[in-house]
């Protein structure tokens, strides 16, 4: 069984995320949704029951688990398996933070360049993270005159979602400078800073 | 790229419609005492667009607010379409504007100049519109929020309702639909910049035109589409002409890249709800796409005029749309009351 789990995702993505594992699944294949709102649960169940599919729902404390495979059939659910959220693995990946220009202390000089070393080293050992975040100096990583932009791009095309503190940048008088990424905020950094378990501080 | 706040960021994410539901709204109204008025012409009594009231035999009030949390990122864009959507009201009545009062709920921790931005954009609209701002009503609130109060006129024997529609008549849209789309594809990061921006024009775009070219015409009837979606203000027209109207799905204008997002799973909440309102009057035919199902139940943001005409009058009303650079479809026709009220295709 395909699971993905939505649970603090804000409608449409569920209806997204749903429609996506349609695609990439095969006839008989379970799918398993599992979403923390109610509107959003109603909306896929709606949505693939308009499309010839039965769904069998399940609602365990505050959410809801929705089952159902592409070929339309009811699924008769496995055996339930043990649910514990707490000891669920995190499918997340990790979140890289540079709060500076450079690694490390000491010679900033050979912290810059260790700058490339690093970031060359996830893509070439397909450690890609999930977020790359830029905040105070760390911006210049991202602008004009940086010497990592290209390296940035390939982790980005590869998945890397950079997130780049839009105060700071404004600090530094640079938002018109930003090469990579997305201008970010407070909220966005936080919420990646509090769901990661994996966090790369540099 | 100059780094703006984006008011999406304000709204709940994919925060479906701001707007409660039309059910939910009748438990709340249900009990409370009708008010009645000799002069009263149009009341809540056919949900049309906006309340009329007679003053004298040439003369007639035409009253409506609305207003909501921010549909777009940039402050002037938004105080222009929140403006715009609440006089297109006045328009769908045959009216034309007044005087406008300003709605304003805004954080007290955001800068003023956004707040001013706001403004500047409700204001610019009132002025495009020929109407006067008289001031309004501000109070601070986690969301900002904006819209108007707007009072307009129109002669007594020259409302146009939403509850006139005739058997024989054509249905033509002014603007393409699928905002509803878009706005929850940017809250989510999920639209191009080209298609954000077309639908941010077209929602900024007032209906002031289109409505003093119908008035030339014999229009039977008119609203404009709004948050029930073209599906649901269909719905409403023929319930409220006792009419059945067969809607053309296909030649439905839509807003460039909509129907893309719409296939990634990009239907938001407020979508089902109008289709659940909907569909115990309508009968969907069966070669009817999903997706065209679904763009047709989609919230509209300071949507269009929907006209209903003579086929006779009809060619001549589109060719002076088109003269004046107004967009114009003809997306359906006024047919015998049947079983349901709303046959799509």
């Amino acid at each position: 069984m395909k699971t993905i789990d939505v649970q603090g995702k804000p409608c449409p993505l569920p209806l997204i995320a749903t429609k996506k594992a349609l695609k990439e699944s095969t006839n008989d294949e379970q799918i398993k949704i599992i979403t923390n709102s109610e509107t959003s649960a109603k909306n896929v169940i709606r949505y693939l029951n308009d499309n010839g599919i039965k769904v069998n729902q399940q609602i365990i404390g505050n959410s809801y688990e929705l089952v159902f495979s592409k070929n339309g059939e009811e699924p008769i659910i496995e055996e339930a398996e043990e649910y514990c959220t707490g000891s669920q693995p995190d499918d997340k990946g990790f979140a890289v933070v540079f709060g500076k220009d450079r690694l490390g202390e000491g010679s900033e000089e050979l912290g810059k360049m260790m700058v490339g070393g690093m970031l060359t080293a996830f893509y070439e050992t397909e450690r890609i993270p999930k977020k790359i975040i830029f905040m105070n100096s760390g911006i210049n990583l991202v602008v004009e005159g940086s010497t990592v932009l290209n390296i940035l791009k390939k982790l980005e095309i590869n998945g890397s979602k950079l997130l780049v503190c839009g105060t700071c940048l404004e600090y530094y008088n640079k938002v018109n400078n930003i090469k990579v990424g997305n201008i970010s905020n407070m909220d966005e950094i936080l919420e990646v800073l509090t769901t990661y378990t994996k966090v790369v501080n540099i | 790229m100059k780094k703006k706040i984006d008011l999406l960021n304000f709204v709940e994410q994919g925060g479906c419609s701001a707007k409660l539901s039309a059910s939910e709204l009748n438990k709340a109204l249900a009990g409370l005492p009708k008010m009645k008025h000799k002069n009263l012409l149009v009341d809540i009594d056919t949900h049309d667009d906006a309340g009329v009231y007679k003053i004298n035999d040439d003369y007639a009030l035409v009253q409506t607010t609305d207003f909501f949390p921010p549909v777009c990122s940039d402050p002037y864009d938004f105080g222009q379409i929140a403006a715009v959507n609440a006089l297109s009201d006045i328009y769908a009545m045959g009216g034309q504007v007044l005087t406008a009062l300003n709605i304003v709920l805004f954080p007290s921790s955001l800068s003023l100049t956004i707040l001013k931005e706001i403004l500047r954009g409700g204001q610019d609209k009132v002025s495009e519109a020929g109407g006067i701002l008289l001031g309004g009503h501000t109070i601070t609130n986690d969301i900002p929020t904006y819209g108007l109060a707007v009072t307009g006129w129109v002669h007594p024997d020259k409302i146009i309702t939403n509850a006139n529609a005739k058997v024989g008549d054509v249905l033509i849209l002014t603007k393409p639909i699928g905002t509803g789309v878009i706005i929850s594809a940017k809250k989510n990061d999920l639209v191009s910049d080209d298609s954000y921006l077309a639908a941010v024009e077209n929602m900024k775009l007032l209906n002031k035109r289109a409505a003093e070219i119908m008035m030339k015409y014999s229009v039977n009837s008119a609203t404009d589409i709004t948050g029930f979606g073209l599906l649901g203000h269909t719905l409403k027209m023929a319930l409220g002409s006792n009419v059945s109207i067969r809607l053309y799905s296909k030649r439905v204008p839509v807003l460039v890249g909509v129907m893309e997002l719409i296939d990634l799973g990009v239907i938001p909440s407020a979508g089902f709800r109008n289709l659940e309102y909907a569909e115990k009057d309508c009968f969907f035919s069966d070669t009817l796409d999903y997706n065209r199902k679904m763009l047709l139940a989609d919230a509209q943001t300071s949507g269009g005029l929907l006209l209903s005409i003579a086929a006779t009058e009809a060619d001549s009303l589109i060719s002076d749309l088109k003269k004046a650079g107004e967009g114009c479809s003809v997306v359906g026709e006024v047919i015998n009351k049947a079983e349901k009220f709303v046959y799509v295709e």
